[in-house]
């Protein structure tokens, strides 16, 4: 029994598939855009071994020398293409530590599903990499450079992973993804990275019908979006009080939604309660009258912003909120006529701010 | 394979025989036929576990001291041995399906190279290599892995609570559809396949403790319905119903997003799949054990030799059983073609059976007495 034991220690020890650090080209980042002829191109970025040999000191990676670099491939699916990439690496290309994912916003949808459903049928692949969609040339994604000294792919998980850094918080995982694609009454969103100077510039977000992106919301717009995904962190928005400017900083939200049946279809209920700190106000006007109506402002503008949203998004047959889903799954006899019922269904938006701060002058 | 076992031993050892054959694929099948009802299946699923726990306690008084697997004097010889068969098929059958099983996870997320037969060998391995010795030492070892493999998986599985994003898919409808509820509570009824290992484990406790032990019995089936109650709502809330049904391991692809960044072990998630490797192995080790001494009545002299030909030989079975499966699409599909209507008719057929057999024996023996 001895014997079986050791046999058993020996036989777990995972040799089959041991690698050597040396023989493993580590993906951080997967980029995929579609190629000639209903092709698929993929690139994986990976680190140098003086990078990684950097981050095992903790040291930026030296400007002098190339912190990643980049291979790729073309085929039929993600697969094949993958398979070419190998054939141009003298590493193991390895996805379990890949950080990021970037997806052209000009994948047709079928070539989006099947990326999704390759993303999901590798088992040491992390579900909690995240995801981004960028209208640029992908490959010039991937080889990026941040300012900051970061590897492109650890820069972008410092910045998604801060849930309080952003103005929203528009981190997507693969989890998510996966998710809200399977999920009837409810749209895929995803934030749009793009290259901006020196840095990326993330601060949109991209909302998808069947795979496909329909809609490319405005930074403004996609602050109202955060509202209701309560994902908005702290965004600043001018308003005016008797005429006069003022602006709530750090304004964020709980919201609830839901769906109310009503004669002939249903109506789409959001619920905000939004609280801000005020920022600017002329002197002396710090009054609790004024800060009641500058509450009644703030309710009254978020409110016409968040309709306006919700009806665009109707009209385009997206819904990322996910109004609908909690009410298909209760009636599912409803799910064949679910995009008609929410294209044609009334909305409420309903906004209670509170000013919760106004710093330390009347 | 002999001696007697304590009252906390048998409710851990009986607990231990049936969380593994759920717990990898619970909630899949409730979601996917059930539906909104799919809590309503649940609870009916569990339901029907208490009362298939006191039909095979009824029959266990029969004859409390002797294993009721080969019952010639109860059944005659001709039912008795069908029976046995059945019994014996039952056992390796469940068995195979959690070591492939459980094989399968292991190649999918973390051995991708290692050949699935060195997987499938060593949980059969060790599992068999605890059964070797005698009943209280293998029972002390089941109490000792499972409470402690429960313990860690309450404490990890509550930090996917931030994760839940469907709530809806949660809460109870209130409008309830009996067919989609029935077919859901059916098609899930895996998540207690194992009770009946009770049938072999009674005889082992000691007469004046038997009555407690039932109880306690029935207490740990509660607490193991709590523990996946807990499970359906996180596996649920986290992976909403649509994605869940596409998953072949819900448990599995839902603690993978346990993630604590600061933590010397980031992954804590996967960290915990592997310690479901406990409940695989007691259920295995508790498995062989009965498959082996259930062969005993065959034998004039069953000796501590034979019982341990007979768990080589049935550890050989299980292994080349859970080799045969190439995909886990061969697998769900035997489980569910054949495990599930064979073992609702063993727990729910056979103790009726049984008891008839004994009713009729006791009136026998009463007509006999009666002047």
């Amino acid at each position: 029994m001895a014997v079986v034991l050791l046999g058993v220690f020996l036989l777990l020890g995972g040799c089959w598939d041991n690698r050597s650090i040396e023989h493993r080209a580590i993906v951080l980042m997967i980029g995929i855009e579609p190629a000639q002829d209903g092709l698929i191109s993929v690139y994986f970025q990976v680190p140098t071994s003086q990078a990684l040999s950097s981050l095992s000191v903790s040291s930026s990676p030296s400007s002098a020398s190339p912190a990643t670099y980049v291979v790729g491939g073309v085929g039929k699916t993600v697969a094949q293409a993958m398979t070419q990439a190998q054939a141009k690496s003298s590493g193991d290309l390895y996805l379990g530590q890949v950080q990021e994912i970037v997806l052209s916003s000009q994948l047709p949808a079928a070539q989006f599903e099947d990326v999704l459903d390759f993303l999901a049928r590798i088992g040491p692949m992390d579900k909690t990499s995240y995801v981004a969609v960028s209208p640029d040339p992908i490959q010039h994604i991937t080889q990026h450079q941040p300012q900051e000294g970061l590897l492109p792919a650890l820069y972008l998980t410092s910045f998604f992973s801060c849930r309080h850094c952003q103005e929203v918080y528009l981190a997507r995982t693969v989890w998510d993804a996966e998710q809200h694609l399977q999920t009837p009454g409810m749209s895929m969103w995803l934030p749009v990275l793009r290259d901006h100077e020196a840095n990326f510039r993330i601060d949109q977000a991209a909302l998808y019908r069947q795979g496909q992106p329909v809609m490319t919301l405005t930074p403004e717009q996609t602050v109202y979006l955060g509202y209701l995904l309560n994902a908005t962190a702290k965004a600043s928005l001018p308003f005016t009080l008797h005429g006069a400017p003022v602006s709530v900083r750090a304004l964020r939200s709980r919201t609830a939604t839901h769906v109310v049946p009503e004669a002939g279809g249903v109506r789409l209920v959001a619920d905000l309660k939004v609280q801000g700190i005020l920022d600017t106000l002329p002197p002396g006007e710090a009054t609790i009258a004024n800060l009641r109506a500058l509450e009644i402002e703030v309710s009254r503008g978020i409110a016409a912003q968040e309709l306006t949203l919700i009806r665009s998004m109707q009209r385009q047959g997206v819904d990322p909120v996910g109004f609908l889903a909690p009410y298909l799954w209760q009636h599912q006899s409803l799910m064949p006529q679910a995009n008609e019922l929410y294209r044609n269904a009334g909305v409420e938006v309903r906004v209670h701010t509170r000013i919760i701060e106004v710093g330390d002058v009347l | 394979m002999s001696g007697r076992i304590s009252i906390g031993q048998f409710a851990t050892m009986l607990t231990a025989a049936y969380v593994a054959s759920g717990i990898f694929a619970f909630p899949r099948e409730l979601v996917a036929h059930a539906g909104p009802e799919a809590v309503y299946a649940f609870l009916l699923e569990c339901l029907a576990a208490f009362f298939g726990l006191w039909l095979w306690f009824r029959v266990n008084r029969i004859h409390p001291d002797a294993p009721l697997s080969f019952a010639p004097d109860l059944l005659s010889v001709w039912l008795a041995f069908p029976a046995l068969i059945f019994t014996l098929v039952l056992h390796v059958a469940l068995a195979v399906v959690v070591v492939s099983d459980f094989a399968f996870v292991l190649h999918s997320f973390f051995l991708i190279e290692t050949p699935l037969i060195v997987l499938q060998a060593c949980v059969v391995l060790v599992a068999g290599y605890v059964a070797w010795f005698n009943l209280p030492a293998l029972a002390r070892t089941i109490q000792f892995l499972y409470i402690l493999a429960i313990i860690v998986t309450v404490m990890i599985g509550l930090l996917l609570l931030p994760h839940i994003t469907s709530v809806y898919a949660v809460v109870p409808t209130p409008e309830i559809s009996l067919t989609p509820l029935l077919y859901g509570a059916y098609k899930g009824s895996y998540l207690f396949w194992g009770y009946e290992l009770t049938v072999t484990l009674y005889p082992f406790l000691r007469p004046q403790d038997r009555a407690k032990a039932e109880k306690h019995a029935y207490i740990a089936m509660a607490i193991t319905f709590l523990f996946f109650a807990l499970g359906y709502v996180l596996t649920l809330g986290v992976s909403g119903p649509e994605l869940l049904v596409r998953e072949i391991w819900p448990g599995v692809s839902t603690m993978r997003l346990v993630d604590i960044g600061t933590f010397l072990i980031n992954k804590l998630g996967l960290l915990l799949v592997t310690f479901w490797g406990l409940f695989v192995l007691t259920f295995v080790m508790s498995r062989l054990w009965c498959l082996a001494y259930d062969v005993s009545p065959l034998f004039r002299n069953f000796s501590a030799g034979w019982y341990r030909g007979m768990l080589l030989f049935f550890g050989a079975i299980v292994l080349w059983g859970a080799h045969s499966f190439p995909t886990p699409v061969q697998l769900i599909a035997f489980a569910q073609g054949f495990l599930v209507p064979t073992v609702l008719i063993f727990n729910f057929a056979m103790p009726p059976v049984f008891l008839l057999a004994g009713a009729l024996q006791h009136r026998r023996a009463a007509l006999r007495t009666s002047p």
